[in-house]
């Protein structure tokens, strides 16, 4: 016997993101999914922009990784909120895990929710988490050929960060080439130069997540 | 290798499906999976193998529709195939195309053995009625493996090797236990 299923087959991965979405509006939460390598410098990109935005956002962050919780302790020294997901082996994070992150905030206090994805250019792509927008992260070390390799998370992308950029000295990164890579797989993602240890163009991208935050 | 999570939301889904139509068992089932998503077929079969064992999808032909990129261009309107690294439009080189086909995850459908009234499926060639359980023939099959659009049926193996990554290396991780939010403020 045949049956016809025509069935999405993250259907419940994205019917949980849909209530995730919905409750993150009705509190007003601005929610962005950061996808980047290990290493890239994710954790440091949300320290900066927590020190950038402090001032006027409530802001809270979920930390995805496969074990340890060195990041949450990193963010929660800040005196931020910030909830732990050890993914346990799995290498992205899926809708399931942020519900039960977000159960343990305070969603009616916050105006941004930062999610840190587990470090990975594949597989956090094709997982709605019920985010506002997905930004991806890349570091000058990790060479100007990124989109080119990894062509799908630059896509799914509303902004690129660009990390590490005090490091364009001693790598061979051609800053033009990674540009006209990015525009060609998504023409309306801005790219941000920073080095976020630095506190190096943090600013234009701060102020492009504030105005949306404020919209939320 | 988030295919194991694919995998076992298909068998979940497709278990889920069969049980409630009174099947004992799934024979087929085909997927259609965009080159546009992140999806490894060697990964996907290799989780399906792996994550069926001992479900009534155990045993049962994975049959992957590979859907081929396919968008628009908002400036000249000409739609064009391409491929996951050329998105301009051929036309009149414009990047602000938006894609049409390509990044899809569905079941399209499964077939499975429902045992027939007092028959307990033994045999379910013995009458007309019961035909219905069995597998079909390889033309019913290539019919319900049809999507709309522009999908191309991958070749008549369970899943073909996708050539944009072949390695199957990738395929090591396993499954994740129930993953742990905790609160460290």
């Amino acid at each position: 016997m045949e049956i016809d299923l025509k069935k999405p087959i993250l259907d419940k991965n994205d019917k949980l993101a849909a209530e995730l979405r919905e409750r993150f509006a009705k509190n007003h939460v601005y929610v962005v999914d950061l996808l980047a390598s290990p290493g890239s410098g994710k954790t440091s990109t949300i320290l900066a922009t927590i020190e950038a935005l402090r001032d006027e956002f409530n802001i809270g962050v979920i930390e995805g990784d496969i074990a340890s919780n060195v990041d949450a302790k990193k963010i929660s020294n800040q005196g931020i909120p910030a909830v732990q997901i050890n993914t346990g082996g799995a290498c992205h994070l899926e809708a399931d895990m942020i519900k039960r992150a977000v159960d343990v905030l305070d969603l009616e206090r916050l105006d941004l929710i930062i999610i840190e994805n587990v470090g990975n250019l594949v597989c956090p792509t094709d997982f709605d988490l019920g985010e506002n927008a997905k930004i991806m992260i890349l570091s000058v070390p990790e060479g100007d050929d990124k989109p080119l390799k990894y062509p799908g998370v630059f896509q799914v992308s509303q902004a690129v960060i660009l990390n590490k950029t005090d490091t364009l000295p001693v790598f061979n990164f051609d800053t033009e080439a990674f540009e006209k890579a990015v525009h060609e797989l998504n023409p309306h993602a801005p790219i941000f130069p920073i080095a976020a240890t630095k506190g190096t163009g943090v600013d234009d991208w701060a102020d492009w997540l504030a105005e949306r935050i404020r919209q939320a | 290798m988030h295919e194991m999570g694919i995998i076992s939301g298909v068998i979940d889904a497709v278990t889920a499906s069969a049980q409630a139509a009174g099947a004992t068992k799934v024979d087929k089932i085909t997927l259609s999976i965009g080159e546009m998503t992140e999806v490894i077929m060697d990964c996907l079969t290799f989780a399906f193998e792996a994550l069926s064992e001992g479900t009534m999808c155990e045993g049962a032909e994975l049959k992957v529709n590979i859907v081929k990129p396919h968008s628009i261009c908002l400036e000249c309107s000409t739609e064009f195939d391409h491929d996951r690294f050329h998105l301009a439009c051929p036309n009149c080189g414009s990047y602000e195309t938006v894609l049409l086909e390509g990044r899809e995850m569905t079941i399209d459908g499964i077939e499975v053995d429902v045992p027939t009234e007092g028959d307990d499926g033994a045999d379910p060639s013995a009458d007309g009625e019961a035909s219905e359980s069995m597998p079909t023939s390889d033309g019913d099959a290539a019919a319900s493996g049809q999507t709309a659009g522009r999908t191309a049926p991958s070749a008549d193996s369970p899943a073909s090797c996708d050539e944009r990554n072949p390695a199957p290396s990738a395929c090591r991780d396993v499954p994740s236990p129930e993953p742990s939010a905790e609160p460290t403020l």
